[in-house]
């Protein structure tokens, strides 16, 4: 287990996270082991999935969560297979932490001289080298290939020069078919232009018209006889109502 | 303009009764319903064009098939069903009708013996899959998705998107 688990003090094994797909007829019987010796006798790690009558094809992925077990008790790993099939594509993962008891300052937080050890990376000037395109390869390579793209952008213009000849010989052809055209509708516009100026010169007399009445703000008391008003109208419509269900005689 | 003025007359009714003093306590029974069911995307899927009419999630089209977490805490107490898409959410205007077809198959489970049988047992309806959760644990769903564009036209050019929609049924 050596070869796999790396060589830090007092690293422990919190978690085992495998996967496989086991290959195998529904009918048959198979257990599959996923598992580890432990140096001191049986197994450390052991976790039997029992495919038995249990179609194959489909892939089990397991996360089996540990109380951190000591790396010196994890021998050989193995997957077996009991019964009749096979496995296939079959990870394991090992997941563990360490502490080495603080042999440099900055593996934990917590270890004596951590805050001095980072103020001292912190402060460390570290020489930073200055690229010099001069002196790069393949940047004269690249040159190269700027001198070939500025010949060709050369031929492109001239071609586009060329282009752009033909194509305003056909402008001027077609300028002067359209001309008459513009002409008489420039002069409309003038000409309409022209027409709203009249318009718009025109100015009518007036002057501001400053209000004559200015009203103070007074007390305005409540009419003490409005109710009374009120009322006596209020009877009188009731009575008018009730007219019209008197019998005539 | 009617007013009406109405008078109320206001009877101030007391009771008299006999004190008496009663203690009443309220016992609370408290529960923490923790999301039992817990379905997450594991991998976006992606439509690969095999030719100018087909959209497919085939890795042998180039594209890639969406997969699907379902985690169950409670075991029996939940189903989960998977509706293909039978349409795009969003693509460009298109010129013909498009055929959808999908299917759902179980990738990989936690569990050998209790969930080695979702894809035996599974309910299709259509294209629409049914996995009954009779273990607790984490399983693993793929899905596939085809697109044809009717009469062999091709798809017009543009983004599409097409959703498979998964649900947590409790039982």
């Amino acid at each position: 287990m050596g070869n796999i688990l790396p060589d830090y003090n007092n690293l422990a094994v919190n978690g085992v996270f495998y996967r496989y797909t086991p290959n195998k007829i529904t009918e048959d019987d198979m257990l599959v082991k996923v598992q580890n010796l432990n140096p001191n006798g049986g197994y450390i790690f052991q976790e039997t999935d029992d495919w038995s009558g249990k179609p194959g094809g489909i892939e089990i992925r397991k996360v089996i969560g540990l109380e951190y077990i000591p790396k010196e008790l994890w021998g050989d790993g193995s997957i077996t297979v009991e019964g009749t099939g096979t496995i296939e594509n079959p990870s394991v993962v090992y997941s563990y932490r360490y502490d080495d008891n603080c042999a440099t300052p900055l593996d934990n937080p917590l270890c004596p001289g951590y805050a001095d050890a980072v103020r001292e990376l912190v402060k460390d000037e570290t020489v930073i080298e200055i690229y010099d395109a001069l002196k790069d390869d393949n940047a004269k390579q690249e040159d190269t290939e700027v001198d070939y793209e500025e010949e060709e952008q050369k031929q492109e213009d001239v071609e586009k020069d060329d282009r752009l000849e033909r194509a305003l010989a056909i402008n001027e052809e077609s300028l002067d078919i359209g001309n008459s055209l513009i002409q008489s509708q420039l002069l409309l516009a003038m000409n309409n232009s022209i027409q709203m100026q009249t318009y718009y010169a025109q100015k009518l007399d007036g002057g501001v018209y400053k209000d004559s009445i200015v009203l103070k703000d007074k007390n305005l008391p409540d009419n003490k006889y409005s109710a009374i008003l009120d009322l006596s109208e209020d009877m009188k419509h009731n009575e008018l109502v009730n007219l019209q269900y008197r019998r005539i005689k | 303009m009617i007013k009406e003025i109405a008078l109320i007359g206001i009877v101030a009714i007391t009771t008299y009764g006999g004190s008496k003093s009663a203690f009443a306590l309220d016992v609370p029974i408290s529960a923490e319903v923790t999301g039992s069911c817990i379905i997450s995307v594991e991998t976006n899927g992606t439509y690969g064009q095999p030719n100018a009419y087909k959209l497919s999630t085939a890795s042998s089209d180039g594209g890639q098939m969406p997969v699907t977490r379902v985690d169950v805490t409670l075991a029996d107490a939940y189903k989960v069903k998977f509706t293909p898409p039978d349409s795009f959410s969003s693509s460009p205007t298109l010129n013909d009708v498009v055929t959808f077809t999908g299917d759902t198959e179980i990738q990989a489970v936690s569990d050998a013996t209790g969930m080695a049988d979702y894809e035996t047992n599974k309910v299709e309806t259509g294209t629409v899959d049914e996995y009954e959760l009779t273990a607790t644990g984490s399983s693993w769903f793929k899905h596939s998705s085809t697109a044809t564009n009717g009469g062999d036209r091709a798809f017009p050019s543009g983004n599409y998107t097409a959703y498979v929609t998964a649900e947590c049924i409790a039982l």
